[in-house]
C-alpha cells in the first residue's frame, strides 16, 4: 500500500511540473504583455523598462523559466503585476471561496444525481423513469451561463418585482456586519443557492445517467439474482448489494470531473459575481499577469491532482484488486 | 477630492480588463439632469472661481441630515488604493475619497482650496508657494504637514516606483519645506500648466511609507490598507467582492453626511443593471445607452447625463498603401454615416466629433471643417484617386489591388465591436470591403502600440491639459502613441509654438490652426464624443455630477432622514 | 405498375411497407414543398450562377454561392429520393410474396434495436432535421443573416409574420440568424469531436497495443492533460492567439478533449488483446499496424462511436461558453453562442432573442445525447433484453 501511494505521489509531482512548464510557455509566448493595458503616454520608455526589470521580465525566456523554477522550489509565488500585492495573498483571499462553492456544488450534484439515478433505475422504463431521464437530459443540455441568466431572471427580480434571492456576491454587504451568527449563516446560504444550483443541476443530470446505467448493469449480475433468490426484500437487494457495487465507478467519475468542477466555476463566478479563483485566473490571463496566472493554474492543477490521488487511494482501499495492477 | 487628473491620454486602456469594459466605454444621453457648470477659459489660472467656492461653502451652512449608506455598483475590482501604484479609474474613484490633494479641481478646471489654504507664484513665476491647513490629520491621528508634501513629491518622481503620471512632474526642479505649513515648488521653466502640475496626485503619509523601500511599493501593505486624510476612511476590502469606506469623524470640515460608501463588484453587466432596478445598488456609472429608457421609467432612479472625457475614432495606418492618400482618407470619412452610428448604437447619447480636441478643453476649435455623410461624393473622390470597380465584383480596385482591409478593435467594449459591424456595412455601399477583427484587449492594444494594424476603432481619454505632441508630433513618430505614423512639418511648427505661448488668446489661435491641419489630413476618422449616463437613487440630495468626475462633490451628498434606507 | 412515381413512399404504402413509406413520404413532402415554395429563388439562383459561369460580369457574392449550394443540394436530394423510391419499389414488387431474409450481422441487429428505441429515434430525427435546416437555411428564410435594415426604424422589432423572432439591434432578422447559426454550432461540434476522437483513438490504441513503458509514459501524459483546468486553458489559448477564427476554436477544443477517448480506447484494446482472435492473427505474423487498424480498432468501434456522439453535445456547449466570454466566432457571422452574447443586453426586454438561441442549443445537445444513449443501448449486447 505504501509503495502504491509513494508511486502515485511521484507521478503527481511530475504531472504538476509538466503543467507548470506548459503554462509558463503558453502565457509568456502570448502577444501583448502585462504593461500593455496600463500603458499611457505619461510613462516614459525608461520607466517602462524599469518596471519590467523589477519583475525580472527583461531577461531572456529560458533564464526567466529557470529562476521561476527556483522560486517555485522555495514556494515563492512572487508579486502580482496588475494587483500590486503578493500572489499568495490574492490566492488566499479567493481560494477558499472557490473551494466552498465547488465542493458544495459537487456534493449537491452527487446526492441529487445518485438519488435520481436510483429512482430511475428502480422504476426502469416507467413514466417516472422517462420523465426523470428526459428532464435531466434537458438540464444537462442548457449552457451553464445561460442557466445562470435564466435563474437571475426568474429568482432575482429580473421578471416582476419579486427578488427572492440575492443576485450576486457572498454576503449582504450592507447588513452583514451587524448580523447575529444564525442570520449570518442564513445570509451566506441564501447567497450560495443560485450559483450552486447553476453548477449542480447540469452535473447532477450527468451523474444520474451514469448511476442509472451502473445500477441496471449490476442488478443483472448473478449475485443479485442469488440475493433475490434467497428471498431478500427488493429494497435490501438494491441498497445492500446493488448500490455498493454500482457506486464504485462513480468514485472514478468524481475524480475525472474535478477539473470540470473547478474550472467550471469560472463562468458561474462571472455571472453571479462570486469572488473566486476562477475569475482571478481569467483576469490574469487577459492582463498577462504572469505570476498570478501561473500560480492560480498550478493551484487548480494541484487541486485536481490531489483529488485524483484521493480517488485512486480510495479505490485501492475499497477494491484490493486495483493494487495488483 | 478629485478623480486624479493624472492621466492625460489613456487609450481607454483599462477599458476592458477581464471580460468587461471598466472605463469610459462609449456611452451617452438626453438631458434630464445636465451638467450645469459652463466651461470657461480657466485651466491654468491660479485664481479661484468665487462663485464655485461660494457654492461649495454654502453647503456647510445649510441644513442636512447625516446617515445612510451609498452602494456603488462597479464592473471591475480596484487593484491598489495607493495613488502611486494604482492604474484603473475604479481605483482612482476610491482614492479620491480617502486622500486630499493640495487643491480641489473644479468642473471649470479652476482650483479651490483643499489641503492648501492658499497659493502664490513668485514674481519670476518660477516658484509656487502653498500655505497648508494646520488642522488636517491622517486617519491614524498624526498631523498632515509640509513634510508629507515633500515626501510625496520625492516618491512621485522616483523612477523605481514608476508612478504612471511621473511625466507631470518633469518640469519641477524640487519641492522645499519652508515650515510645517508652508511648502514651495521650484520649476525649471515658466509654462502655462505650472499649478496643475504641482497639485496633481494626492498627498501620502510620510510616517507610514518612509520605511518602505521604493522597490517594495509595488506590493506593500499600504496598497490594500491605505490610511488617508480625506472625508472618508478605508474600512474593509473583500477581494473581488467589495470595498467599504466610512465617514471620517476627524475630517477637517466635519464628517461627511453619508455614513458609508460600499463599492460592490459585479462583473456581469446585465446582473449589475438588474441590481440597479431592484435597488440592491444605488448608483451605476456608465450605464449602456440601451438601458436608458427602461431605467428612466423606474421611479426610484434619477439619470445624470454629461459629456464624457473621451472621443472615439477610427485610425488609418498611414504606412498602409491603401491609406496614404489624403483624398482617400477624406473619402472614407465621407462614406461613413456617423450620425447613424450615434442614433442607432448610442441612442443619440453622443455628439459627432470633428477633431482631436475635446470640446471641454479651452483650445477647442468649434469651427473645424467637417466631412458630412455623402456616399456619392465619396465614390467620386475615390474614382479620382483611381479606385474603380473594374472586375464587377462590387469591390473597388486599382492596379489589380482590391480595396479590402480589416478593422480591429478590442473585445469587451460592445459599442466598439458594433461600430466595426456598422462601418463594414456602410463602406460596403461605396465598394469597400472592411472586415471586423475583434481581438482580446491585450492583444489589440499591443497591436496598436506596435502599429501592426490596417485600421482600428479606439478611443482617447482626454486629459485636462492642452497637449498634442504625444499623438501627432513627428518627434513621436517612433513612439507607440503616434499609432498611425502621422507626420506633418507644418503641424509640428504650429504645435511647438503653441506649447510655449503664455498669452492665452495667441495660444488659442495657434491651437485652432493645429486642429485644422489635422482635420484636413484625416489620419483618423473622428467618430463621436459620447455622453456618460449614470443612474443614482432618488434619495440622495445635493448631487453634482460633472464631466470631471461623477464623485466631484460626493462628500456633500446626503439623504433626508425619512428616506434613508440603511444605517 | 407504379401509380405515384414522383411521390416517394406512396408506392411503399401501397405495397404494404407502411412504415418505410410513411418515413419516406414524411421526409420528402416538406423538402418538396420547400422547393415549390422557393421555386422562384431556386430558378433565379440557377440562372444567375449560369451567367457567372459563362463569364458574364455579374455580382456574385458569398450569399449567392450559399443560395446556389442550398438550391442544388435540395434538387439533388429530391432526385435521389425519387430514384431510391423507384429502385426499392421495383425490388419490393419483384420479391413481394416472399418472406424477407435479412442477414443478422452486427449492424443489422443494432439497427433493429435502434429502431425500437424511441428516445434514440427521436434524437436521430431531431439531428436529421437540424442538419437539413443547416443545409437549406438560405432557402427556408429569405433574409440574409448579416444584412442590416434601417438601423433606427427597424431595430428591435417585436416578433411578427415578417420577422418570426423580430429583429436585433442591427435590424437583422433574428430567425434567419438562428437558422444560419446552426451551421457554425454543428460544424464546431462535428469537427472538434472528429479531431479529438482521431487523436484519442490512435493514442489509446498505441498505448494499449504496445503496453509496458510506452503505455506508462503515454498514460502519465494523459493524466497530466486531464489535470489541466480545461476551460481556463481553452480560454487562455483562444484569448491570446492573434485571431479568433472558427478553425482555431475547433482546433483548440479538439486538442484539449481527446484524453477521455484515449483512456477508453486503451481499456478496450487491453481487453481485446486477451481474446483468441487477436492471438491467432498475431501468431499468423500480422504487423503492428495491421493488427491495430484491421483487428483491434474495428472491434473497439462501439464505445468510440457512443463516446463521440455524447461528446458533440458538450462541445457545442463549450463553444457557447466561449462566446459568453466574447471569445467566439467573429461578427457578423452568426453562431448560437454569439447570438446569446450579442443579445444578452436584450434579456430584460426582448427576451425571446437570447431565449430562442438558448433553446436551439439545448435542443441540439438533447438530440445528440438521445442518439448517443440510444446507440449505446443498441450496440451493447449486454443492454439487450
Amino acid at each position: 500500500m505504501r509503495t502504491f501511494i509513494l508511486r502515485r505521489l511521484l507521478v503527481s509531482a511530475v504531472t504538476l511540473f509538466g503543467l507548470l512548464t506548459i503554462n509558463f510557455f503558453i502565457i509568456h509566448l502570448a502577444p501583448g504583455g502585462p504593461l500593455e493595458i496600463f500603458d499611457n503616454p505619461d510613462m516614459s520608455a525608461e520607466v517602462r523598462k524599469l518596471i519590467l526589470k523589477s519583475y525580472g521580465l527583461d531577461q531572456p525566456l529560458p533564464i526567466q523559466y529557470w529562476s521561476y523554477l527556483k522560486s517555485m522550489c522555495r514556494l515563492e509565488f512572487g508579486y502580482s503585476i496588475a494587483k500590486k500585492r503578493p500572489v499568495a495573498d490574492e490566492i488566499l483571499d479567493t481560494l477558499p471561496n472557490t473551494i466552498q462553492l465547488s465542493m458544495l456544488a459537487l456534493s449537491l450534484e452527487l446526492s441529487l444525481g445518485i438519488i435520481i439515478g436510483i429512482v430511475a433505475a428502480v422504476r426502469q422504463d416507467s413514466h417516472l423513469d422517462k420523465t426523470l431521464r428526459l428532464s435531466s437530459l434537458t438540464l444537462y443540455s442548457i449552457p451553464e451561463f445561460y442557466l445562470g441568466l435564466l435563474f437571475l431572471l426568474l429568482f432575482a427580480g429580473g421578471v416582476g418585482a419579486l427578488a427572492w434571492l440575492p443576485p450576486s456576491g457572498m454576503v449582504d454587504l450592507v447588513a452583514y456586519d451587524s448580523m447575529g451568527f444564525f442570520e449570518k449563516l442564513a445570509d451566506r446560504i441564501l447567497h450560495l443557492i443560485l450559483p450552486c444550483m447553476t453548477i449542480a443541476l447540469g452535473g447532477a443530470a450527468s451523474i444520474s445517467r451514469y448511476m442509472r446505467g451502473q445500477l441496471l448493469e449490476v442488478i443483472r449480475q448473478d449475485y443479485i439474482r442469488t440475493a433475490r433468490a434467497k428471498g431478500l426484500s427488493e429494497r435490501a437487494v438494491i441498497f445492500k448489494h446493488g448500490l455498493r457495487n454500482a457506486l464504485m465507478p462513480i468514485i472514478t467519475i468524481i475524480g475525472l470531473s474535478l477539473p470540470v468542477v473547478f474550472s467550471g466555476t469560472v463562468i458561474v463566478e462571472n455571472v453571479f459575481g462570486w469572488p473566486g479563483m476562477g475569475r482571478v485566473a481569467v483576469d490574469a490571463a487577459f492582463q498577462r499577469d504572469y505570476p498570478i496566472f501561473l500560480a492560480v493554474n498550478l493551484m487548480f492543477g494541484a487541486l485536481v491532482v490531489a483529488g485524483n490521488l484521493l480517488a485512486d487511494i480510495l479505490y485501492a482501499v475499497v477494491d484490493p484488486r486495483v493494487r495488483l495492477s | 477630492m478629485q478623480k486624479s487628473t493624472a492621466l492625460v491620454l489613456i487609450a481607454l486602456l483599462a477599458a476592458s480588463l477581464s471580460c468587461t469594459p471598466k472605463q469610459p466605454s462609449d456611452q451617452t444621453a438626453s438631458k434630464p439632469v445636465e451638467s450645469a457648470t459652463p466651461v470657461t477659459d480657466r485651466g491654468t489660472s491660479e485664481d479661484l472661481n468665487p462663485q464655485l467656492e461660494e457654492k461649495w461653502e454654502a453647503f456647510y451652512r445649510s441644513k442636512y441630515d447625516t446617515g445612510d449608506t451609498l452602494v456603488v455598483g462597479t464592473i471591475g475590482d480596484a487593484e491598489s488604493l495607493n495613488d502611486l501604484t494604482h492604474v484603473t479609474s475604479s481605483a482612482a474613484d476610491i482614492i479620491s475619497l480617502l486622500f486630499l490633494q493640495l487643491t480641489r479641481t473644479n468642473p471649470d478646471f479652476s482650483h479651490g482650496p483643499a489641503l492648501a489654504r492658499s497659493w502664490q507664484f513668485s514674481p519670476d513665476h518660477l516658484e509656487l508657494t502653498f500655505k497648508l491647513r494646520d488642522d488636517v490629520t491622517w486617519h491614524d491621528g498624526v498631523k498632515t504637514t509640509a513634510q508629507d508634501v515633500k515626501f510625496t513629491f520625492e516618491k512621485q518622481t522616483d523612477e523605481v516606483i514608476a508612478w504612471s503620471a511621473i511625466k507631470w512632474k518633469e518640469n519641477i526642479k524640487e519641492c522645499v519645506v519652508v515650515d510645517d505649513t508652508t511648502v514651495k515648488f521650484i520649476f525649471k521653466k515658466v509654462y502655462p500648466y505650472q499649478l496643475m502640475d504641482a497639485v496633481v496626485g494626492v498627498i501620502l503619509p510620510k510616517h507610514l511609507l518612509e520605511k518602505v523601500p521604493s522597490a517594495e511599493w509595488k506590493s506593500c501593505e499600504f496598497n490594500r490598507n491605505p490610511i488617508g486624510n480625506g472625508p472618508f476612511k478605508f474600512k474593509e476590502w473583500r477581494a473581488k467582492e467589495a470595498i467599504e469606506v466610512v465617514a471620517s469623524e476627524k475630517f477637517y470640515r466635519g464628517r461627511p453626511p453619508l455614513n458609508r460608501i460600499i463599492f460592490k463588484v459585479v462583473p456581469d453587466q446585465e446582473n449589475l443593471v438588474l441590481q440597479l432596478k431592484t435597488g440592491q445598488i444605488d448608483f451605476m456609472e456608465q450605464v449602456p445607452p440601451k438601458f436608458f429608457e427602461e431605467l428612466s421609467h423606474n421611479r426610484d432612479l434619477v439619470p445624470y447625463v454629461f459629456p464624457s472625457r473621451t472621443y472615439v475614432y477610427i485610425a488609418w495606418n498611414l504606412k498602409n498603401s491603401l491609406f496614404q492618400s489624403k483624398k482617400v482618407r477624406q473619402a472614407l470619412t465621407t462614406a461613413m454615416d456617423r450620425q447613424e452610428i450615434i442614433d442607432a448604437r448610442l441612442y443619440k447619447f453622443a455628439e459627432i466629433c470633428k477633431g482631436p480636441i475635446s470640446p471641454i478643453i479651452w483650445a477647442y476649435n468649434p469651427n473645424l471643417p467637417d466631412f458630412p455623410y455623402d456616399p456619392e461624393k465619396a465614390r467620386k473622390w475615390l474614382a479620382e484617386e483611381g479606385w474603380k470597380d473594374s472586375d464587377g465584383d462590387g469591390i473597388l480596385d486599382k492596379d489589380g489591388k482590391r480595396f479590402e482591409f480589416t478593422i480591429q478593435t478590442n473585445q469587451g467594449n460592445k459599442i466598439r465591436e458594433d461600430i466595426t459591424v456598422i462601418v463594414q456595412n456602410q463602406l460596403k455601399k461605396v465598394g469597400i470591403s472592411a472586415k471586423p477583427l475583434i481581438l482580446e484587449a491585450n492583444t489589440f492594444f499591443s497591436n496598436l502600440n506596435k502599429k501592426e494594424f490596417e485600421s482600428a476603432v479606439a478611443g482617447w481619454f482626454v486629459g485636462l491639459k492642452m497637449e498634442m505632441t504625444t499623438i501627432w508630433h513627428s518627434r513621436s513618430l517612433n513612439d507607440k502613441f503616434n499609432h498611425v505614423y502621422y507626420s506633418n512639418p507644418e503641424f509640428d511648427a504650429v504645435n511647438d509654438q503653441a506649447c510655449d505661448e503664455m498669452d492665452r488668446e495667441k495660444a488659442r489661435k495657434l491651437w485652432w490652426r493645429a486642429q485644422e491641419i489635422i482635420v484636413e489630413d484625416q489620419p483618423y476618422t473622428f467618430l463621436y464624443v459620447p455622453k456618460q449616463i449614470n443612474f443614482l437613487h432618488r434619495r440622495f440630495k445635493n448631487v453634482q455630477m460633472e464631466t470631471i468626475g461623477w464623485s466631484y462633490n460626493i462628500e456633500q451628498w446626503w439623504a433626508p432622514k425619512d428616506q434613508q434606507k440603511y444605517r | 405498375m407504379q401509380i405515384f412515381p414522383f411521390l416517394p413512399g406512396l408506392d411503399h404504402i401501397r405495397l404494404g411497407e407502411r412504415r418505410k413509406g410513411m418515413i419516406l413520404l414524411g421526409c420528402f413532402a416538406p423538402l418538396a414543398s420547400l422547393a415549390l415554395w422557393r421555386a422562384g429563388i431556386i430558378w433565379e439562383s440557377m440562372v444567375h450562377t449560369a451567367r457567372k459561369i459563362t463569364g458574364e460580369k455579374v455580382l456574385y457574392s458569398e450569399r449567392h454561392l450559399d443560395i446556389f449550394i442550398a438550391a442544388s443540394a435540395l434538387l439533388i436530394l429530391l432526385a435521389a429520393a425519387i430514384f431510391y423510391s423507384w429502385i426499392s419499389c421495383r425490388r419490393l414488387a419483384k420479391s413481394s410474396g416472399h418472406a424477407k431474409r435479412e442477414s443478422q450481422g452486427l449492424w443489422a441487429v443494432a439497427w433493429r434495436q435502434f429502431k425500437k428505441n424511441r428516445l434514440a429515434t427521436t434524437g436521430a430525427s431531431i439531428l436529421i432535421a437540424l442538419y437539413l435546416i443547416a443545409i437549406f437555411c438560405p432557402l427556408i428564410t429569405a433574409y440574409d443573416p448579416t444584412e442590416q435594415g434601417h438601423l433606427v426604424k427597424e431595430r428591435l422589432l417585436k416578433p411578427s409574420l415578417d420577422h418570426l423572432l423580430g429583429t436585433d439591434r442591427f435590424s437583422r432578422d433574428v430567425f434567419s440568424r438562428i437558422l444560419h447559426g446552426s451551421r457554425i454550432s454543428l460544424l464546431v461540434g462535428f469537427l472538434a469531436v472528429g479531431i479529438s476522437i482521431t487523436i484519442g483513438t490512435v493514442y489509446g490504441a498505441v498505448a494499449g497495443y504496445f503496453g509496458r513503458w510506452i503505455d506508462s509514459i503515454l498514460m502519465r501524459f494523459v493524466d497530466m492533460m486531464l489535470s489541466f483546468p480545461t476551460l481556463i486553458l481553452i480560454i487562455t489559448i483562444v484569448a491570446i492567439s492573434k485571431s479568433q477564427s472558427i478553425w482555431l476554436i475547433i482546433a483548440v477544443i479538439g486538442l484539449t478533449s481527446w484524453m477521455g477517448v484515449a483512456r477508453l480506447v486503451r481499456g478496450e484494446i487491453l481487453l481485446l488483446k486477451e481474446l483468441d482472435f487477436f492471438q491467432a492473427s498475431r501468431a499468423l505474423g500480422a504487423g503492428a499496424f495491421r493488427l491495430i487498424f484491421r483487428h483491434l480498432l474495428p472491434n473497439a468501434m462501439t464505445p468510440i462511436i457512443v463516446a463521440a456522439t455524447l461528446r458533440v453535445g458538450s462541445t457545442i456547449l463549450l463553444e457557447a461558453s466561449l462566446s459568453y466570454l466574447g471569445l467566439g466566432v467573429q461578427p457578423p457571422t452568426p453562431s448560437w453562442g454569439n447570438i446569446i452574447y450579442d443579445t444578452k443586453e436584450n434579456i430584460f426586454t426582448e427576451w425571446w432573442m437570447p431565449l430562442s438561441a438558448g433553446l436551439a442549443i439545448t435542443i441540439t445537445v438533447v438530440g445528440y445525447n438521445l442518439l448517443g444513449d440510444g446507440l449505446r443501448d443498441a450496440l451493447d449486447p449486454k443492454m439487450r433484453r
